[in-house]
C-alpha cells in the first residue's frame, strides 16, 4: 500500500499498479509559492486510491492545487475529498480533473471539494472537472462554497452559547470531518492553525 | 407450478447456490427463511431473472417450461412477479405513466388487449386506497423520496395492478411498522384470493401470522436444510437456526 | 450495454428534405467588405448599420478562434453563402407565402400550432423572414414583435439603444460574424407591465448548401412584463458543412420575466455557434431553456448577468450527441449584485459515438452579497463509444454566499433496468422509460406539443443504441 503526504509545492506523481491502492494526504496551510501539482495514475486492474485534501487559507497565502486523476485500466476506484477554510487575504485555486479513459471500464470515482469562507476578502476558484470515455462507469464530482450558516449559528446560540464560541464550534466540526482522515502529527497543525 | 431441480447459482465465480430443490404447486403458500448470506434472496432474484446471476447447474421451470434461458419481461410475461428488497429508485419515471406501459406491455405479450384508460385510472386509484397510498403518489417518480415502508406498499400495488400468477416476496416485512404489515398482507391475501402463488421471504415469524404458510423451508448455505410446515418457524422463534437445522429428523 | 456496431441502426434524420434551390437573390459564395456592403444595402440600411456591419468584418478577420471548444479546423468560411433572399416580398398572411416555402413549414407543422397554441410565428427561410404575426390583441397592447430587419427600419432608436450592448461586436469571433452578416431574426418588445401568458415562437430552416444562417434576435421586456418565447430550427441533409452563428440578446428590465425555449434539431452537416446572453435587472428573472438535439458541433453557452438586486437566472440544458455529433453546451451565471441566485440544471446523453460536454461558468463578484448557486449537471453514456466531459469553473470572490455543484456521470443501471424487465417491459423500452426520466426535469418545462416532440425527436436519435 502506498502511502504519499504532501506539504510542500512541487510535482507528485502516483502510480498504481494492479490490485495495489494508494493513500495520499495533501496539507496546504502554511505559506506556499508555489503548485502542488499530483497526477494519480490507476494503472492496473483493481487498483484503488484514496485521497484527502485539507487546505486552511490564511494572511496573504495562495493554496494552489492541481489534481489529476486517470483511471487507465479495468476496474479502478478513487475518491478525493477536499476539505477547507478560507480567511483573512487567502486565495486557493483547485483544479480536479478526473479522466477515464476509453475502455476503462467498471469505474468508480467521486471527488468533492467543501470550502467554508470566513473572509470577504478571500477568494477561492475550485474546477472540478471530468473527462469520461467509457461508459461503464459511475463518477461523480461536488464543490460546495458556504459561509458560516445563520441557521445553524442560532441553534447554538439558542442554547446560551455566544457568537464567537458558537462560530468556533461550526469551524470545528466542518474541519472535523478532514481532519480527522489525517495523519496524527498533522492534526495538531491544522488546529493551531484554524485558530 | 414452480418446480426447482438441483439448482446451482453462481455470481462473479462465487458459487451462491449448491443444489436446491424446490416444488411450488399452485396456489401454495412457501415460506423461505435462512440467515443472511444463506442464498434467499439469490433464489429470489434467479427467479425473476437478475443477469448478474449464472445458473451453471441445475433448472427452474415454471409450468412445465424451462425458464433459465428467458430474459426477466418474458418471465414477467409468463406471470412471475419478485417485490424487490431494495427497489431501486428510477428518477423521471412517474408511477401511473410506468405502471401502464408496463401492463399493457405484458398484455402485448400476452395477446391480450390493452386496458382503456379511465378503466385503468379507476384501478389505480382504487388499489392505493386499498393501500392506504395517498393518491398524488401517482405523480411521483418511482421509489424517489419514499420512506422504506412506502417503497414496500407500492411494489404491493404493482403486483396488484399487475396480476401476477406467481409472486416472490423478498423480505417484503424488513422496516415495516406492525401497521404495515398489517396492510401488506391485506394486500397479499388480495392477490392470494385472485389465484395467485406466494413464496414469501422472511426474518421474522410476525408476517407469518397474517399469510399463513404451507410449508417452511430454512436455506443455508445455498442448500434448503430443513423442510417443513408452519411450526417449525415456532421452533426457530424458540431456538435458533442451528439447533433447528441440525436436530430436525 | 455496449453494441458491436453491426447492431448499430442510424435513424434517418427526418427533416432532411430540401427543396431545388430557386431564389430571388442569392450573393456569392465567400466573406469581403463588397458582401457586407451588397447585404446592406439590399436590405436598404442607412449608414448606421453599414458602418457597423463593416467594423464588425474587421474584428472578426482579426479575432483568433477560440482554443478550447469542439473542432472549429473544417469551417472554411469562403465556402459559405452569407446571404440568400427566398422571395421578392415577406408574405402577410400565410397563404402569401411561396408554395415551396409554405409545403417546407406545413411538413414541420407550423401554421397549425399557431392557430392552436401561440400568440405570434415567425418563420425565416434561409435569410429573411418570410413571414411574422402577431395577434391583433397583443398589437393593440404594445407588442412589438417583428423580424430584426423590420424593426431596424420601425422602431429606430429603441433598436439603437439596445442592439450590441449585451453582446458587442469584440466579445467573441462568432458574434463579430454576426454583427458583420445579420440578417432576419426576432425583435421583441414588451412594454411596461403587459404579461403575455401564450408562449411567441419562430422557426429557421436553413435550405440552401453551404449556407451560413446569421440571425440577431433582440428581446426587451421592460419593468414588471413578462413573455416567453420559443424557437425551433432544423436544416436539410448535406454532405457539406453549413454555419449557424445567431446572438441572442435580453434585456430584462426591473422585476421583469423572460422565458427563450431553444429546441434545435440541425442537421449534422451544420456548425451551430451561437452567443446567447440576457441582462437581468433588479427583480427580475430571465429562463433559458436550451435543448440541443442536432448540428454537428454546438458550441452554446446561455449566459445571464444579474446586475440588479434580487435577480435570477435559471438555465436549463438539455444535450443528446449521438453518431458524428460534439455537443459542448452549458451555462453562465455571472452574479454582480446581492442577493442573487441562479440555479443551473444541465443533462445530457451521449450514444453511438457521440460526445456531449457541459462547459460552464459561475462567477460571484465581492459585491454580490449573499448569492446562492445551484448547478447540477448529470451526463448518461450509453455504450462504449461515446464520451462525456464536464468543465466547470467557479470563481467566487466573497464570502457570503452559497455555491453548489455537483456532477454526476453514469450509464443506465443494472438494477433499474432489471427492475422494470422483470414488470414486463423489454429492454428497448426500459431504457427509454429510463432515458425519458433522466430527461424530464427539463421536458417537463416545456410546452406541451413542444414536450411531445422533443420525445419523439431523442427517440429517434437513440435508436439503435440501446437495446
Amino acid at each position: 500500500m502506498k502511502k504519499l503526504l504532501i506539504d510542500q509545492a512541487g510535482k507528485h506523481v502516483v502510480n498504481v499498479g494492479a490490485n495495489e491502492s494508494a493513500e495520499i494526504y495533501i496539507l496546504q496551510i502554511e505559506h506556499e509559492e508555489g503548485l502542488i501539482d499530483l497526477t494519480i495514475n490507476l494503472n492496473g486492474h483493481h487498483s484503488q486510491a484514496q485521497a484527502y485534501n485539507c487546505f486552511v487559507g490564511h494572511l496573504q497565502n495562495r493554496n494552489l492545487l492541481d489534481v489529476k486523476i486517470n483511471h487507465n485500466a479495468l476496474s479502478t476506484s478513487a475518491n478525493f475529498s477536499a476539505r477547507g477554510i478560507m480567511k483573512d487575504h487567502s486565495f486557493g485555486a483547485f483544479n480536479g480533473l478526473i479522466t477515464v479513459k476509453k475502455n476503462s471500464q467498471d469505474t468508480n470515482s467521486f471527488l468533492e471539494h467543501r470550502t467554508l469562507m470566513l473572509s470577504n476578502e478571500a477568494e477561492i476558484n475550485p474546477i472540478p472537472s471530468l473527462q469520461i470515455n467509457a461508459n461503464q462507469v459511475r463518477a461523480s464530482h461536488a464543490a460546495t462554497i458556504h459561509n458560516i450558516r445563520e441557521e445553524d449559528l442560532f441553534v447554538l446560540k439558542s442554547r446560551g452559547i455566544p457568537q464567537k464560541e458558537a462560530e468556533t464550534i461550526l469551524i470545528d466540526s466542518f474541519m472535523s470531518e478532514i481532519v480527522k482522515e489525517l495523519p496524527v502529527h498533522w492534526r495538531k497543525k491544522v488546529k493551531e492553525t484554524i485558530r | 407450478m414452480l418446480e426447482i431441480k438441483n439448482l446451482h447459482v453462481s455470481a462473479e465465480n462465487n458459487s451462491i447456490l449448491k443444489g436446491v430443490s424446490l416444488t411450488v404447486k399452485k396456489g401454495e403458500v412457501h415460506a423461505l427463511m435462512g440467515q443472511n448470506g444463506s442464498g434467499k434472496s439469490t433464489l429470489a432474484n434467479c427467479i425473476a431473472g437478475h443477469p448478474f446471476y449464472t445458473i451453471t447447474k441445475g433448472s427452474i421451470s415454471f409450468n412445465k417450461k424451462n425458464i433459465n434461458k428467458l430474459a426477466p419481461n418474458e418471465r414477467a410475461a409468463l406471470g412471475i412477479y419478485l417485490t424487490f428488497q431494495n427497489p431501486p429508485t428510477l428518477p423521471g419515471v412517474k408511477i401511473s405513466s410506468y405502471l401502464r406501459t408496463a401492463k399493457n406491455a405484458l398484455a402485448e405479450a400476452r395477446h391480450e388487449s390493452p386496458t382503456e384508460l379511465t378503466d385503468y385510472l379507476r384501478e389505480l386509484k382504487t388499489t392505493m386506497k386499498f393501500l392506504g397510498l395517498p393518491l398524488k403518489f401517482a405523480n411521483r417518480s418511482l421509489n424517489e423520496g419514499f420512506s422504506g415502508g412506502e417503497k414496500k406498499k407500492l411494489e404491493i400495488l404493482q403486483a396488484l395492478m399487475l396480476k401476477p400468477k406467481l409472486i416472490i416476496l423478498d423480505e417484503i416485512d424488513s422496516g415495516l411498522d406492525i401497521d404495515a404489515i398489517k396492510v401488506v398482507a391485506a394486500g397479499v391475501k388480495k392477490l392470494q384470493a385472485q389465484g395467485a402463488t406466494i413464496i414469501i421471504i422472511t426474518h421474522y415469524q410476525r408476517i407469518l401470522n397474517f399469510i399463513a404458510p404451507n410449508y417452511v423451508h430454512i436455506l443455508q448455505q445455498g442448500v434448503i436444510a430443513v423442510s417443513g410446515d408452519k411450526s417449525l418457524v415456532e421452533r426457530l422463534e424458540k431456538t435458533s437456526f442451528k439447533e433447528v437445522t441440525t436436530t430436525h429428523e | 450495454m455496449s453494441k458491436s456496431p453491426n447492431n448499430i441502426l442510424i435513424k434517418d434524420y427526418q427533416f432532411g428534405f430540401s427543396n431545388a434551390e430557386k431564389y430571388f437573390y442569392r450573393e456569392k459564395k465567400g466573406l469581403n467588405e463588397r458582401v457586407v456592403k451588397s447585404i446592406s444595402s439590399h436590405k436598404g440600411e442607412d449608414e448606421y448599420m453599414r458602418d457597423i456591419r463593416l467594423k464588425a468584418l474587421q474584428i472578426f478577420f482579426e479575432k483568433k478562434m477560440p482554443s478550447w471548444g469542439g473542432d472549429l479546423s473544417k469551417i472554411n468560411f469562403d465556402n459559405i453563402t452569407y446571404y440568400i433572399k427566398p422571395q421578392a416580398k415577406k408574405g402577410r398572411t400565410w397563404n402569401e407565402v411561396p408554395k415551396e416555402i409554405k409545403t417546407t413549414f406545413d411538413k414541420l407543422g407550423i401554421p397549425d400550432s399557431e392557430k392552436r397554441f401561440l400568440a405570434g410565428v415567425g418563420a425565416q427561410y434561409e435569410s429573411e423572414s418570410v413571414y411574422h404575426q402577431l395577434k391583433q390583441e397583443w398589437k393593440d397592447k404594445g407588442i412589438i414583435f417583428e423580424d430584426t430587419d423590420t424593426a431596424l427600419k420601425k422602431y429606430p432608436e429603441l433598436f439603437k439603444k439596445y442592439f450590441g450592448t449585451v453582446v458587442p461586436m469584440n466579445d467573441n469571433k462568432f458574434a463579430a460574424l454576426n454583427t458583420a452578416v445579420w440578417s432576419g431574426g426576432t425583435f421583441l418588445y414588451v412594454p411596461k407591465g403587459v404579461k403575455m401568458n401564450i408562449p411567441l415562437q419562430n422557426y429557421f430552416r436553413i435550405n440552401a448548401k453551404n449556407m451560413g444562417q446569421f440571425e440577431r434576435t433582440l428581446i426587451i421586456a421592460e419593468e414588471d412584463s413578462s413573455v416567453q418565447y420559443i424557437e425551433g430550427c432544423t436544416a436539410p441533409t448535406y454532405s457539406t458543412d453549413s454555419l449557424h452563428a445567431a446572438v441572442v440578446e435580453i434585456i430584462a428590465h426591473k422585476n421583469s420575466r423572460v422565458r427563450y425555449t431553444t429546441i434545435q434539431n440541425w442537421s449534422s452537416n451544420v456548425y451551430n455557434l451561437v452567443t446567447k446572453r440576457a441582462v437581468a435587472h433588479e427583480g427580475a428573472t430571465v429562463e433559458w431553456i436550451d435543448g440541443n438535439l442536432g448540428s454537428k458541433l454546438t458550441m452554446k453557452y446561455p449566459a445571464v448577468y444579474m446586475i440588479g438586486r434580487n435577480a435570477h437566472a435559471d438555465i436549463l440544458s438539455l444535450a443528446v450527441a449521438s453518431k458524428g455529433q460534439h455537443q459542448d453546451a452549458g451555462a453562465k451565471a455571472v452574479h454582480l449584485a446581492p442577493n442573487t441566485t441562479s440555479v443551473i440544471t444541465a443533462k445530457s446523453i451521449a450514444a453511438n459515438g457521440g460526445k456531449s460536454s457541459y462547459r460552464g461558468l459561475l462567477r460571484i463578484v465581492k459585491r454580490a452579497l449573499n448569492s446562492k448557486s445551484k448547478v447540477v449537471c448529470d451526463a448518461l453514456i450509453l455504450d462504449d463509444q461515446s464520451s462525456s466531459d464536464t468543465w466547470p469553473t467557479m470563481e467566487i470572490k466573497n464570502n457570503q454566499s452559497s455555491v453548489e455543484h455537483e456532477a454526476t456521470v453514469s450509464k443506465i443501471g443494472e438494477e433499474q433496468l432489471f427492475y422494470l424487465q422483470s414488470r414486463g417491459l423489454n429492454e428497448n423500452e426500459a431504457s427509454s422509460l429510463i432515458i425519458n426520466g433522466f430527461l424530464s426535469p427539463i421536458v417537463k418545462q416545456l410546452p406541451m406539443e413542444y414536450a411531445v416532440e422533443l420525445n419523439r425527436l431523442i427517440e429517434l436519435q437513440m435508436e439503435g443504441s440501446i437495446g
